[in-house]
């Protein structure tokens, strides 16, 4: 009998030309063996066509591609005529019609007509259509630009003609996966996006197919058995969603569920950052517009994951995944005992691509508990945090020994920030506080004139409560 | 926008930047460095401190650490160019040989990122110690308040 090598679907993302997703590659396979369909949501270019295609190669499929806003109904199901001997409506195949597919992909499906939106619900979500019921058909696939938020000004639409997706659609896909846009990628990822220039003949890959038909087996077992730490998690998470105003519906808590029994017969155990992931990616309201706070989501999985899921929390993970200063710092206390392993996780917390300005942030502020060695870690990721942000620690001394610098400093600051953060800050009555987060603004504002006050204003709150809780609360053995 | 002039508040915003500044928030914990006037005096500098080891039969400079008073706690340092600073050597033959081993000590258990740490090995080279540096005590940013 054939075993399952878990690994051997590792690099099937590159091999289709696919780059820049490599770590959502154990996530994408997760539609692909619960047969449930899914959309592919991003920006025009990233890549969504072509992986959906491409994957129907590998995996020998009779693929159809509609293109929803130039389809007409007639495409899909060929031309009706009547059968002479039963007397029956039949319809022809062509070569574009659905009836013997193995997969479609539907591109822009936000962007057709809503009577052609509602022609796609049974075929979606039964595999049926005009009653008839599609034996051949496994996957269903379809792509989408994002459409703006609500709470955006609409005038600045970026695509003419995408709409919002009618809720109900939404919620027969199971997944929604997001593709990441050229300035997310990093400079390996978009050089070999750019070598990779030759068109591939993909043929189907033996082994890739194999390996889904074990995966599909084996979750036909799990299934089989009631999952009650993966029901609690999904059961909080919906109920913490609903909370705060963001509601699921019973048919979506249970594809999470499902999804997240997936995801651990694919990797075999239950990982902090794969189950966010995953939740993230099985919410649909990026279809219909609606914005969910990243940190609210990431609140309710951390809390859920801890208290119901007997998994392996990876530290090392969390720490990036956290974005607040105070509970990124409990981990570097309590979680992470040995100095080196600190300092391995800052060193590499520093390569990183997260975002540049909250790292910096969240490094000039732990800065002192570092070198007072309230938190001890090994000299060389002390020096290199140093390096990192030894310019807002020289900042003030050096435009105080150079007038010229000075006077940059006082052109290059955008007025504005400089009122909004002084009004924000001056509240406080501590004063040392008060400036040693006024230092570090001022620069990284002349350093990102761009930078929006949303982002300022996390970072006033995140410093201000770091500062409280460490260096202002007389609390001094950690 | 305009009321009281941009260049006012621009003028009180610079006070504030600089009200951040030296002793007031992080404490200036020590001044040290050499202005030697040529590579011979630098020369003639380490001879000085390996016939002072040789003398005490000291088999390695870190042992230098046990006879001088140094900062424990890491500090990091601003490199000056500043030449009113009393604590930096410019005549060998005018300072004790107290005040040229600690300011050769200090330099030489700074980084080239200027991070002072007493646990470094003692690295004495030339490159060490033609420094002047200003250290702060970023640990005790919170300690003093």
């Amino acid at each position: 009998m054939k075993t399952l090598n878990k690994l051997s679907y590792k690099g099937f993302l590159n091999k289709i030309g696919i780059y820049g997703m490599d770590k959502y590659e154990d996530i994408i396979l997760i539609p692909l063996i619960t047969e449930d369909p899914i959309i592919l949501i991003g920006e025009y270019g990233t890549g969504k066509t072509q992986l959906l295609n491409n994957l129907a190669k590998i995996l020998n499929l009779k693929h159809q591609h509609y293109n929803a806003s130039l389809i007409s109904f007639e495409d899909l199901i060929g031309y009706p005529f009547p059968n002479k001997k039963t007397g029956e409506i039949e319809f022809m195949k062509t070569e574009a019609s659905v009836w013997d597919a193995n997969s479609i992909l539907i591109d822009e499906i936000n962007r057709c007509k809503p009577e052609i939106q509602n022609k796609f619900f049974s075929l979606i979500y039964e595999r049926k259509l005009e009653g008839m019921e599609l034996k051949n058909l496994i996957y269903r696939w379809a792509a989408m630009n994002p459409p703006p938020y609500l709470d955006e000004d609409n005038l600045h639409q970026e695509y003419e003609g995408v709409n919002y997706l009618d809720k109900a659609l939404a919620d027969r896909f199971s997944m929604f996966i997001k593709t990441p846009i050229w300035t997310q990628l990093d400079e390996s990822t978009k050089n070999s996006i750019i070598s990779d220039r030759l068109e591939k003949e993909l043929a189907p890959d033996k082994d890739f197919i194999e390996t889904l038909t074990l995966l599909k087996k084996e979750l036909k077992e799990s299934l089989g058995f009631q999952h009650h730490d993966i029901n609690k998690y999904s059961i909080f998470v919906a109920d913490s969603l609903a909370k705060n105003g963001i509601d699921l519906s019973t048919r979506r808590v249970k594809m999470i569920v499902k999804n997240l029994i997936t995801l651990s017969v694919i990797t075999g155990k239950k990982e902090f950052l794969f189950f966010y992931d995953v939740l993230h990616f099985s919410i649909p309201h990026r279809c219909f517009g609606v914005r969910i706070n990243s940190d609210l989501l990431k609140a309710i999985h951390d809390k859920a994951f801890t208290e119901y899921i007997n998994g392996n929390i990876d530290y090392f993970h969390k720490f990036y995944f956290v974005r607040n200063f105070i509970q990124k710092t409990e981990i570097l206390i309590n979680k992470i005992k040995d100095p080196y392993e600190r300092g391995l996780l800052l060193t590499n917390f520093i390569n990183d691509d997260v975002n540049p300005i909250h790292k910096k942030a969240y490094l000039y502020t732990l800065f002192p508990l570092l070198m007072s060695g309230r938190i001890d870690i090994s000299f060389q990721a002390l020096e290199l945090v140093f390096l990192n942000i030894m310019d807002f620690y020289k900042y003030n001394i050096e435009i105080d020994n150079e007038e010229e610098n000075d006077i940059s400093l006082l052109i290059n600051l955008n007025n504005n920030f400089i009122d909004y953060i002084s009004s924000k800050l001056n509240q406080e009555d501590n004063s040392k506080m008060v400036n040693f987060i006024k230092l570090f603004l001022f620069k990284i504002v002349e350093e990102n004139p761009e930078i929006s006050k949303e982002i300022i204003d996390f970072l006033i709150n995140e410093m201000k409560d770091f500062c409280k809780e460490y260096y202002f609360n007389e609390k001094e053995e950690l | 926008m305009n009321t009281g002039g941009p260049l006012s508040r621009r003028i009180i915003d610079k006070m504030a930047i600089r009200n951040i500044n030296i002793d007031c928030f992080f404490k200036v914990e020590t001044i040290v460095g050499f202005k030697l006037k040529d590579d011979n005096e630098y020369d003639r500098l380490v001879r000085i401190i390996t016939e002072f080891c040789k003398k005490k039969k000291y088999k390695t400079l870190d042992e230098l650490k046990n006879l001088i008073d140094l900062p424990k706690t890491r500090l990091i340092g601003i490199e000056t160019n500043s030449k009113d600073l009393s604590k930096v050597i410019r005549n060998l033959d005018v300072a004790s040989v107290e005040e040229i081993l600690r300011n050769a000590l200090i330099l030489s258990l700074t980084t080239e990122s200027l991070i002072y740490d007493y646990e470094r090995p003692v690295i004495l080279n030339k490159k060490n110690l033609d420094r002047s540096i200003i250290f702060y005590n970023i640990g005790g940013f919170y300690a003093n308040y």
